[in-house]
């Protein structure tokens, strides 16, 4: 899945461990939602929304459309 | 040295060394060994090995980990100590001996809800690698044991249900390596 994750990070200067600490999920598992490797669950994925305050599909695209 | 690095190479070391000590120990107490016995002594040694290495290492794991550290040990002393009760108590004339073998399954049960709780409790994404092999493992096992059985046919040795949990583990490994590749 498409996300924005990489840029939202790096707009607020935030390693992979910095979000994954904040998420509260492994620095790999941020590394795999990142190079769309892994989706993250519906919890996790409402989590970045509230952490980078945005909706789920501002952050994640499910090329649905 | 970065002292947690340290921690991690006396940790490895231990682990080792126990791991050697121990089928060093197993192979001359049970000489000599017989080909139905080589998996006991190469795998046995390595239970212990791990707590070894892991208890070493422990102050560097989460406060999580370390709670399932102590009750894996917790379950695997459980099971030890019943094998022990059942060698003792067992005998020819013991009525209903065979209630006996609960004396071990119990632990055995304690331990599975404790795997069961730890994966539950891991991170989304290693949740989903851990039980994508699990899947594979249970499954490949199960073809496994199936297949041998042509091979049994065949003239190949009755099948043994000890290599059933050992040709879980391999498979386990295996799934485990390529699961972890595609989310890598």
């Amino acid at each position: 899945m498409k996300n924005k994750l990489r840029e939202l990070r790096a707009a607020r200067e935030w390693s992979q461990s910095d979000l994954a600490d904040r998420l509260g999920v492994s620095r790999q598992t941020v590394n795999a939602i990142e190079t769309e490797k892994y989706d993250p669950s519906l919890p996790l994925a409402f989590k970045a929304a509230r952490l980078f305050k945005l909706r789920i599909e501002d952050i994640f695209d499910d090329k649905a459309e | 040295m970065d002292p947690n690095r340290k921690t991690y190479c006396w940790s490895a070391a231990a682990g080792l060394a126990t791991y050697a000590l121990g089928v060093i120990v197993m192979y001359f107490d049970m000489h000599p060994v017989t080909t139905k016995q080589i998996l006991t002594v190469i795998t046995f040694p390595l239970c212990l090995a791990v707590f070894v290495s892991a208890g070493i290492n422990l102050k560097l794991k989460r406060p999580p980990e370390r709670k399932y550290y102590w009750r894996m040990l917790a379950g695997f002393a459980g099971y030890a100590l019943g094998l022990v009760a059942l060698n003792y108590f067992d005998g020819e004339h013991m009525p209903h001996r065979r209630w006996l073998v609960i004396l071990p399954v119990l632990p055995t049960i304690y331990l599975v809800t404790v795997i069961m709780s730890c994966v539950s409790n891991l991170d989304e994404m290693k949740r989903k690698i851990v039980v994508e092999a699990m899947a594979f493992a249970g499954l490949a096992t199960g073809f496994t044991s199936f297949s041998y059985l042509f091979l049994r046919d065949m003239g190949a040795p009755e099948f043994r249900p000890e290599w059933a949990l050992y040709i879980l583990w391999a498979w386990y490994w295996v799934g485990l390596f390529f699961s972890w590749r595609r989310y890598r």
